[in-house]
C-alpha cells in the first residue's frame, strides 16, 4: 500500500521502482492529470539541468596553477627538509640531555664526596681538640699537686 | 596513459610520476569547475578554488587511499572547498546574494510575445533554472548538482556526501520536488 506517490516520483522516473510499485504508481499517476503533469515536469527538469550550458577552464588555467604549486613549493620548502631532519635532531636532543644528566649527577658526586672529606677534617680537628683539653686538664692537675 | 583509470593514475602520481598528476588534472578540470560553480556563480572565483583542489591533490597525494573512488574524493575536496566558500561569503553579506549572481541585462523581464525572442526565453529559462537551484538549501543544492548535473551515481553521491543509499534517493527526491514548486511559480514549465 503506498501512501505518498511524491515520494515515489524520482524512483519511478529512474526506473528504480519494482514491478507492484510500478503497477500501482502508473495507475494512479494515469487517474490523475495533475501528478501525470507534475511527473512530466520533473523529468523535462532534470533534463534541463542536464543540458545547463558547461563553462571551461580559462587558457591560463594551467599556468597559474603550475605557479601556485612552485609557490607552496618555495614556501613549504623547509617542512620537507624538517621532515628529513627529525631524526637527527631528535637523537641530538636525547645525546644532550643524557650528556647534562651524567654531568649534574658527576657534580653531585664531587660535591657529596668533598663534604664527606670535610666532615672527616671536622671531626679530626674536633678529636685534637679534645686531646688539647685533656694535656691541658692534666697539666693543670699537676701543677696543683 | 589515456587507458588507465583514475585509480591507476593517481597510484602512478603517488610513486613520483608527475605526468599522470596532469592526466588527472586534464580529466577533471572542466567538470570540477562546473561542479564549483554551480556553488559560487563566480567563473574567477570558481577557477582560483579549482587550483586550490587540485593543489591539496599534488600537496596531499598521499592522503587518497585506495579503498574509495578516486572520482567521489577529489569531488569531496572540491565540494569543501566550494561550501567554505559559501560560508565565508554568507557572513561576509546579510542579504541574498541570489539577486547579485546575475548582470542587470539578464534581470530583464521578456517579451514573448515574438517568435524571434526564443533566445531570451532561453535565456530566462537558464536563469530561473539556476535562481531556483541557488535558493534551494546547500544539502538539496549539492545533491540535484552531484545528480542531475554532474550525473553521478548514487553511490558515489553516497560516499561524497557521507550519507545513506536511501537517505540521499529520497533527498533527491525531495529537493527534485522543491525546484519543481519553484520553477512551478516562475511559471516557466
Amino acid at each position: 500500500m503506498i501512501n505518498n506517490y511524491d515520494d515515489l516520483i524520482s524512483r519511478y522516473i529512474e526506473d528504480d521502482l519494482n514491478k507492484e510499485e510500478t503497477v500501482s504508481f502508473e495507475k494512479y499517476m494515469n487517474s490523475n492529470k495533475e501528478f501525470l503533469k507534475k511527473v512530466n515536469d520533473i523529468k523535462n527538469n532534470i533534463s534541463l539541468y542536464q543540458n545547463l550550458p558547461k563553462i571551461d577552464t580559462s587558457k591560463d588555467f594551467l599556468t597559474n596553477l603550475d605557479s601556485k604549486i612552485n609557490n607552496s613549493e618555495n614556501q613549504f620548502w623547509w617542512i620537507s627538509d624538517f621532515k628529513t631532519a627529525i631524526p637527527f635532531v631528535f637523537s641530538f636532543i636525547i645525546l644532550f640531555f643524557i650528556a647534562v644528566n651524567y654531568g649534574t649527577k658527576d657534580n653531585d658526586y664531587l660535591a657529596t664526596q668533598s663534604k664527606s672529606e670535610q666532615n672527616l677534617i671536622d671531626t679530626k680537628i674536633d678529636s685534637l681538640k679534645n686531646e688539647d683539653f685533656e694535656i691541658t686538664r692534666v697539666n693543670s692537675t699537676k701543677s696543683t699537686k | 596513459m589515456i587507458d588507465k583509470t583514475d585509480e591507476e593514475l593517481i597510484k602512478d602520481f603517488q610513486e613520483g610520476d608527475i605526468t599522470s598528476y596532469n592526466h588527472l588534472v586534464f580529466r577533471y578540470k572542466d567538470k570540477l569547475l562546473n561542479y564549483i560553480y554551480q556553488f559560487v556563480h563566480d567563473i574567477d572565483l570558481a577557477e582560483d578554488l579549482l587550483q586550490d583542489t587540485f593543489l591539496k591533490l599534488y600537496t596531499h597525494k598521499n592522503s587518497y587511499k585506495n579503498i574509495a573512488k578516486f572520482s567521489t574524493w577529489i569531488y569531496t575536496i572540491a565540494g569543501n572547498f566550494a561550501k567554505t566558500e559559501l560560508r565565508k561569503t554568507k557572513r561576509r553579506k546579510t542579504y541574498s546574494n541570489s539577486e547579485l549572481i546575475y548582470s542587470e541585462d539578464e534581470l530583464v523581464v521578456p517579451d514573448f510575445s515574438n517568435e524571434a525572442d526564443k533566445e531570451i526565453l532561453n535565456k530566462s529559462l537558464k536563469n530561473d533554472l539556476k535562481d531556483c537551484l541557488s535558493k534551494l538549501p546547500l544539502d538539496f543544492r549539492t545533491i540535484i548538482i552531484l545528480r542531475d548535473i554532474q550525473e553521478l551515481s548514487y553511490d558515489e553521491i553516497s560516499i561524497i556526501i557521507e550519507l545513506p543509499l536511501g537517505t540521499v534517493k529520497s533527498r533527491i527526491n525531495r529537493a527534485r520536488l522543491k525546484l519543481y514548486e519553484c520553477l512551478n511559480n516562475k511559471k516557466v514549465l
